[in-house]
């Protein structure tokens, strides 16, 4: 296999990714808006296809697929333009985006790129600064090398990956668990339904009063030639009854309260939904799940308390651990070069899936909860930027999880990083983030489970 | 009080600018610092009503705007809302198409009966468009077409687009008449009168359902 033939194999895969990463953001992620700056698409596509790109080389390192000198070859073509995209092109272009999005701001092509390009490079000086306290590198490094831009990279990349990580696994469970379900009744719903839309006639009742009043006042401030403000409202105060403003006031005062009923109607109805699902064949199978999740997430958090407490460093990965554990204490007689192989081969691309998949999903439901027409696309480069600075850090834990031939080809690639720092950063934030999450879902599920036995009590 | 109500639906997708224009028809002004509208915001304006058939004098109604925020996530809590409508107002941003195409998502989520009521799509946002997208829909854009109703381009910062005597205000006016008369019609299905533009037949209401 030589280094041509196998980065046609390379391209075309890259280019699979590529389609892919386009068909997602124009179908899935901006089907509510219009794509009108196309280099958002494309830098959202590229990097996805070379964080898809990353994982599939570790699978092929593996497997021991292309040639290896073609496969450390495109190993540095990718970090190399990850870290430009994630460093120059993301970050430049959120700048731009941003300040075109300022109105007071002037309008002229020039001017914003300049404005933007101060912007990055703000952004450059605080990124490099960020990565001073830790300690990322060996000192024989130089300043501007490729290790120093990965190290900060990664350091960034492991605190997102340790905090959405740490509150997946305690939300996941959570959500999925039926033991957690709040039971709601319709009668609930159909009293929180009535009430609002009581709240609403009264607002109607308010604001038909006040329409009728503005009409009165427009009619006399014509009749009597007169515009000065003050002059109708003392014809207002001579006529001895309420304004049109301080009825519209009142009006506005229970409309308010009738916005707290529909957001109260909005969580009642959500979790009658969850009550309903949780009845099919699909919530009980989530249901278990979110069992087998609860004690991965117990399982996690003592290990890594474990590791931080006694100062413990992993050097044996699982999958080798595991196989000694078979083989050692078990008894069975088994190939263990081969089924390193195959294990790891399935370990790895299993979690390269998941990890994919999980990412995509929440940056979507970040996107959907947060984006707008004016913020669209800046929301999407952010998203771009997470992604990428996810999937470099992954790659980089992921070296702690495979046997050790595979593991020097990232040691290679990324350079003398000091990987335990990053391994023991990922436990203390997790833990941090966990045990957070777990408090922060505490007090609300507390606050609603005493909401709807006050609801019941009401009710009766 | 002897004046009686009608409901009139105002539905599109978030940020459209479904509160300015409420706020537009209903105090015609400009919304100076919209928010985003959470659950329903209900807006009054009066509209005067002669019967051409029957001759009476004008009659003064009050036309409640309900307007409904349109955020994906509450669609679940959105249907209380749906009963006893007598108008609709789709709105759409003339910027974004996807939210003209969404519009027979909208009426399809709020026609609860069989019988659907006078319709009006309005246009936003024209002042951000470009002249050749509002030149190239002068009897209205796809959706209009679609659920056949008659379209208004405006813009709800610029006061001048409604008033008396433009092309807006009069189909406008007569989008109000039409809601009034469905107020005011009997409960049994009626045959349409002669000579009045009538609310679309039950089969295009079911064409839009399978054609989604």
């Amino acid at each position: 296999m030589t280094v041509g033939s196998d980065s046609v194999v390379m391209l075309a895969s890259m280019c699979a990714f590529f389609a892919l990463g386009w068909v997602f953001f124009l179908k899935h992620l901006f089907r509510d808006y219009e794509v009108r700056h196309w280099i958002v698409l494309v830098s959202f596509s590229v990097t996805f296809a070379l964080s898809c790109g990353m994982f599939e080389l570790i699978i092929f390192e593996i497997v021991g697929l292309l040639d290896p000198l073609s496969r450390r070859l495109w190993w540095r073509l990718c970090i190399f333009a990850m870290l430009i995209l994630v460093m120059v092109v993301l970050p430049y272009y959120t700048c731009y985006f941003a300040i075109s999005s300022a109105s007071f701001l002037p309008r002229r092509r020039s001017v914003r790129s300049a404005l933007a390009l101060a912007c990055w490079l703000g952004f450059v000086w605080l990124f490099w600064r960020l990565g001073d306290p830790f300690p990322i590198l060996s000192p024989n490094h130089g300043i501007f090398s490729l290790e120093q831009c990965i190290g900060r990279v990664g350091v960034i990349g492991v605190t997102i990956m340790a905090l959405l990580s740490g509150f997946g696994a305690v939300n996941y469970p959570y959500s999925c668990m039926h033991v957690f379900v709040r039971p709601v009744t319709q009668s609930a719903v159909l009293g929180i339904e009535r009430r609002l839309l009581q709240t609403l006639d009264l607002v109607a009742a308010k604001r038909r009063r006040a329409a009728l009043l503005r009409r009165d006042e427009a009619q006399s401030r014509q009749a009597s030639g007169w515009s000065l403000p003050w002059t109708a409202a003392a014809a207002a105060a001579r006529r001895s009854g309420p304004t049109a403003a301080s009825v519209e006031s009142e009006a506005a005062n229970h409309e308010e309260l009738g916005r707290q009923l529909f957001l109260e109607l909005h969580e009642l109805k959500t979790a009658q939904e969850r009550a309903a699902h949780s009845r099919t064949l699909q919530g009980r199978y989530f249901n278990l799940l979110g069992w087998v999740f609860c004690a991965y997430c117990l399982w996690k958090l003592c290990s890594c308390t474990i590791n931080i407490v006694f100062n413990r460093v992993g050097k044996v990965d699982p999958v080798t651990r595991a196989l000694h554990i078979c083989v050692q204490l078990l008894g069975f007689r088994l190939d263990v070069q081969f089924w390193s192989q195959q294990v790891s081969f399935w370990l790895v691309g299993i979690m390269a899936v998941t990890s994919i998949r999980g990412l995509l999903l929440t940056l979507t439901k970040f996107f959907f909860a947060l984006a707008s027409t004016h913020s669209s696309n800046i929301m999407v480069l952010l998203l771009a930027q997470v992604m990428g600075m996810y999937f470099l850090s992954s790659v980089l834990l992921m070296r702690m999880n495979m046997p050790a031939e595979y593991r020097h080809i990232i040691t290679q690639v990324l350079g003398d990083l000091q990987f335990h720092f990053y391994h023991r950063w990922f436990d203390v934030i997790f833990l941090l983030s966990a045990s957070s999450s777990i408090a922060f879902i505490w007090v609300a599920h507390k606050q609603t489970v005493g909401k709807s036995e006050h609801e019941s009590l009401l009710l009766r | 009080e002897d004046t009686l109500r009608v409901k009139i639906l105002v539905l599109g997708d978030s940020g459209v600018g479904k509160s300015s224009l409420v706020h537009l028809l209903t105090n015609h002004s400009e919304l100076t610092n919209p928010a985003w509208t959470v659950g329903c915001s209900l807006q009054v304006g009066l509209h005067e009503y002669r019967s051409e058939l029957t001759g009476q004098a004008e009659r003064l109604f009050f036309l409640e705007f309900w307007d409904i925020g349109g955020y994906p996530m509450h669609k679940n809590s959105r249907g209380v809302f749906y009963h006893g409508v007598h108008g609709i107002l789709l709105v759409h941003d003339l910027t974004n198409r996807k939210t003209e195409l969404n519009l027979s998502r909208w009426l399809h989520e709020s026609c609860l009966g069989a019988d659907t009521p006078p319709v009006l799509v309005i246009g936003a946002k024209s002042d951000l468009c470009k002249a050749d997208t509002l030149a190239k829909r002068p009897n209205g854009g796809e959706a209009a077409a679609r659920i056949g109703c008659p379209e208004i381009l405006l813009s709800c910062v610029d006061t001048r687009s409604l008033s008396a005597g433009t092309t807006n205000a009069v189909k406008l006016d007569r989008f109000y008449d039409q809601v009034i008369e469905y107020r005011l019609r009997p409960r049994a299905s009626t045959p349409p009168r002669v000579g009045q533009a009538i609310s679309r037949p039950n089969r295009q209401q079911s064409k839009l359902l399978h054609g989604e």
